[in-house]
Parts: C-alpha cells; structure tokens; sequence
C-alpha cells in the first residue's frame, strides 16, 4: 500500500457545505452529518486516487499560509510514502490562536486563525465589532492588525520578506523530502526589480505580479466560465465545490495526477485544455439555486 | 592574502554610535581616522577583511547581503542577530523596528508625510496586535535564513548577536544547536565595568565603542574566533567568563567624560584629517 500525504490550503481541504450554507440560510445542521453522503457524491481528486494501492490522507486547512502547511509537514510527513504538497499564494498569513478557548472555555489549537486577502479581515472584525468579551475585543484587534499587514504586502520592502520566507519554505520542504511532488494552488508570483540609482524616487512600490506556471485556480476559473453563474451576495456560502472544484475536474485531474506520481517532475504542469470540456450542472454545486439547504441536499440524494 | 567577508548586525560593523554624532565633531575627522584606533575583531583578523554588516540590521539583511557578495570570499563569518528584529525598507527608507514603541517614533518622525505615517501606523498595529501570535513565524524565518546560509556556504562560521534567552521566550528554543553565549553578553558585562549596570543602555551617542566593545574584548574575540576557523564548529562558543578580567579605560570609550568632543580626541590620540573615502 503506498500511503499519500497531502498537505495545503483549502484546494487540499474537504468542507461540508450543508454546515456552511447554513449560515446563510438560518438553518441548523449537526457538525458531524454527512461526510461519508459527500466523499459519495462529491468525491475530489484525493477520492479519485484512493484505491487498492493507494491510501490518501490530506492536512490541508482552509486559507493557512504555506508556513502552517509547512508545519504539518515537519510533524507528519514521515507516514507517508508519497506527498503531495499544494502551494498556496504569498500573501497569506496563519496564527495559531486559541479558538477553543473562545468557542468552548477548553483549549483547543487545531483550527488555526488565517486571512488571505484584506477583504477576509475586514469580515471577520465585522464579526466581532460587538463582542465586548475580553477574546472578542483582542480578535478585532487581531483581525484589524492583520488588515494592516495585507496592506503592506502592498509594499514592495515587506512582501519581499513574505516572498523570501515562502522561498526558504520551498527549499526546506525539497531538502527533507527530496521526493516531494508540488501542485501551485495559485499562478501568480511578485516580481521584484531595484529601481535605478540615478532614476526618480519612486513612491509606488518596485514589484508587479506575474503569472508563472499553471495553477489549480486555473481549473476554477475555466469551471466559472462554463457554469457561468454567480451566487448572489448575500449567500456567499453558496458554493460547494470540494476543493473548489467539481468532481468533473477533480476526475480529470486525478488522472493527471496518477500519471504524474510516476515521474520524476517535482511540479505537477496541469493540463487545462482536458478541463475545457466538461458540462458540470450548476444545482448540483451551488446551494443558492435552490430554495433551502434542505431541498439542495435532496436534489443530491444526501439524506442526512 | 585570504579575503573574508562579514555579514550582520551592529555587532559585525566597524561603527560605533559615536560616530554617528557626526555634527559635533571636527571637520576633519573622518570615519577611518577612528578605527585606526578603535579595531575590531573583523579588522584585526589576519586577512583582506570586508565587513557588509549594517547596525540594526535583521536576518533578511544578514540573507540578502550574503547571497548578494559571498562568492567573493574565501571565508565568511556571519553575524546572526535577534530573531525578533524587523528590518523594513519603505520607498528607499530603512526602518530598523523591534516593537510597537519604536515604530510609534518612526510614525513622530514621519508624521508630516501622510502616506508613511499611515504605513508605519500599519506596522505598529502589527508588532501590537499579531506578532505576539507569530513567533514561530520569526523563529522559523530565522532558522530558515540560516540554513539557507550553510547549504550555500558549509564552511560559513556563526557568531550568535544575542544569545537565546534574550530572545526567545521559555516556551520557544531554537532548533539549531546554537550556543548559549551571544556577543550582547560581552556588551551588558562591560556596561557593568563601564558604567555601572550590566542592563544600562547608554547614551548612544557618546558611546564609543566600536561593534558596541571595547578593543580589550575585540582582541580577545579575535583570538576565539581565530580558534574556531581552524575547527569544523559552525558556531562560535564561548565562555563569557573569557572577558570578565578585561580592564578598560573608561575615558576612553565615554566621550561624555570629557568637556569636549576635541578634549577626547586629544586624550585618544586619534590623528585627523585623512580621508576615508566615502
């Protein structure tokens, strides 16, 4: 049996969208119910590679920077035969604060505090703007001072340490497992350049995002052309792709991973063109094209 | 003659805080008329010694340069300094920050220019409310720059700026089997010789001590660090017990116990007038 490691963010991370449409839609679902009726009808690459040979067991988190991955990967890269390590975006950054704590007076370190982007930050203080609690107060005050450092990841002096770290990260992963294989969760990368001496002071900043290489994000953005549809604003919770993606791709892609394992290229080079064909239905991965959870969970044959 | 290139942080540069009071001083006393008479451990090694530590300086500084210049030596010493310090270049600014307080003296010295005093608000808001969350993100970066080092220069020797317990909370150890001992442990014993109190910080800038030590202590370094390069320890260790019988002149590292910046020079004997070509 060769035993699969997977290690990233939320393209290596299965979520149960019945949980988190609810918090659109008002209604109440148990934490525990359904895994097993969505690995059946929404099964991911990680399903799709899973068979007589191959076990596949992921640490992927949800919105965690590769620094967090990286350390899942230090603690428990030595059960697997093979990993799989999806690199997230630069820009991200992963605390690890005490939700339990919050949530359940207990401790409790395993769901770590990530933003990705300064739009995250801002909703999470609009969550906690009216917690007066003594953890209420001090997360806005997190969330508000993270806000501030995805603002200056603007700057071309403070992204360049973020992009340095993200490097060393990369370089320390292939040095203890030089056997790793990568898949880029995102295409984009920050270009740096030292601007003239004798030129003009600038006062924008010396890097500009270039696209490098082929990304699964590629995959969701073809899939988001040809289903061609966006939830409305105020069910942002609507879509359940696992992984972000629909099985019609994770199919596809399973099959290009396989193919892969089998070589010695440390980065899988995604075929697209293979995802441009695929006719997935748009009830089946948006909860907001039906009138309740309930009906979208129906419509899916998942009976809780 | 070997070549040998230093990189870090204060502890690795020829300068002193005195020095940088330039605008008290004579005209034409230069730079390199005081470290004629001021060495430090990097220039008294015997060898073609180019140092291209910067005061303040953090590990990405330390990375940055070393990547950038060591294929030019035959030997590198790197000056590794504290894991927490934050070194942030901003529109051609350097920004040498370790907490939310010297941020907020950035942001009174930048206060007239709207744009930065609204980045380095950012940056305090940041050392307040997340760093004391990401400790392990510092410990690592540290740990990763340093690695980083020794798989491009396995014979680079370490020299610890500040030793762990200074830097590090009880909860948290480095990973590198690096010493106990940093050079800012010579420099609190001889703040207690010069000054009375091993955790006084002095007034910087009539502090004359080059790389923040006395001659006494850099020759004493320069003989440790001599031993070391003939060994395979990646790491500088040493004893501080090493410097505590060093006896140096106060007057001749306190500027401020004379009357006058020339009253010292005079007392120092240093020749001026030669330039030192910057």
């Amino acid at each position: 049996m060769n035993n699969i490691g997977v290690f990233g963010d939320s393209f290596a991370h299965r979520h149960y969208p019945h949980i988190r449409a609810s918090i659109d839609t008002g209604e109440k679902f148990h934490q525990d119910e359904g895994k097993e009726e969505f690995l059946r009808e929404f099964p991911t690459f990680m399903e799709y590679i899973r068979d007589d040979n191959n076990s596949v067991k992921t640490h992927g988190f949800p919105g965690t920077d590769l620094l967090w991955s990286f350390v899942q990967f230090e603690k428990y890269h030595e059960l697997y035969d093979t990993i799989i390590f999806i690199l997230t975006s630069d820009g991200r950054i992963t605390i690890n604060y005490d939700w339990g704590l919050y949530h359940d007076k207990i401790s409790d370190l395993s769901h770590p505090l990530t933003t990705s982007n300064i739009a995250s930050c801002k909703n999470a203080k609009a969550t906690f703007v009216n917690d007066s609690s003594a953890q209420g107060v001090e997360l806005y005050h997190i969330y508000s001072g993270l806000e501030k450092w995805h603002e200056l990841c603007a700057t071309d002096g403070f992204l360049e340490r973020e992009w340095i770290i993200y490097n060393l990260i990369i370089d320390r992963i292939k040095q203890i497992r030089p056997d790793v294989k990568f898949i880029k969760a995102f295409s984009d990368v920050p270009e740096f350049w030292v601007p003239l001496d004798d030129g003009p002071v600038k006062r924008e900043t010396n890097y500009r995002r270039v696209r490098k290489g082929v990304s699964l994000s590629d995959i969701m953005h073809i899939e988001d052309n040809i289903m061609n549809y966006t939830p409305p604003a105020q069910v942002p919770y609507a879509d359940a792709r696992q992984c972000h993606l629909t099985s019609e791709s994770h199919k596809i892609l399973a099959g290009q991973i396989k193919k892969w394992l089998k070589t010695d290229e440390l980065y899988l080079n995604i075929d697209l063109k293979e995802f441009e064909g695929i006719n997935p239905d748009v009830k089946k991965y948006f909860v907001s094209k039906h009138a309740s959870v309930t009906n979208w969970l129906t419509y899916n044959n998942i009976i809780l | 003659m070997k070549t040998l290139g230093i990189f870090g942080d204060s502890y690795a540069e020829h300068f002193s805080r005195a020095v940088t009071n330039r605008n008290v001083w004579p005209a034409d006393l230069t730079v390199d008329d005081i470290r004629k008479e001021y060495p430090c451990w990097g220039s008294l090694l015997p060898f073609n010694t180019t140092t291209h530590a910067a005061g303040g300086a953090d590990v990405q500084h330390c990375l940055t340069t070393f990547l950038e210049h060591q294929q030019k030596y035959d030997k590198i010493i790197v000056v590794i300094t504290h894991v927490g310090r934050h070194t942030f270049n901003v529109n051609n600014q350097q920004f040498k920050i370790t907490n939310a307080a010297s941020a907020e003296q950035f942001m009174r010295e930048w206060k007239n220019d709207p744009m930065m005093h609204k980045l380095l608000g950012a940056i305090r808001d940041n050392m307040t409310h997340v760093y004391p969350f990401t400790n392990e993100r510092d410990i690592l970066f540290w740990e990763l720059c340093v690695a980083h080092i020794r798989q491009v220069r396995p014979d680079a020797k370490f020299i610890l700026a500040f030793n762990p317990g200074d830097q590090l909370t009880n909860t948290i150890k480095l990973n590198l089997n690096s010493p106990m001992t940093g050079l800012h442990d010579i420099y609190r014993l001889e703040n207690a010789l010069i000054y009375g109190n091993k955790d006084i910080e002095p007034f910087a800038k009539w502090d004359a001590r080059m790389g923040h030590l006395t001659t006494e202590s850099h020759l004493i370094l320069r003989d440790l660090i001599l031993k070391q390069l003939d060994t395979d320890d990646q790491w500088l260790n040493f004893d501080i017990k090493e410097f505590k019988d060093i006896n140096p002149d106060i007057n001749r590292y306190r500027v401020d116990s004379f009357n006058t910046v020339d009253e010292w020079i005079k007392y120092n004997n240093i020749n001026t007038g030669i330039d030192d070509g910057k």
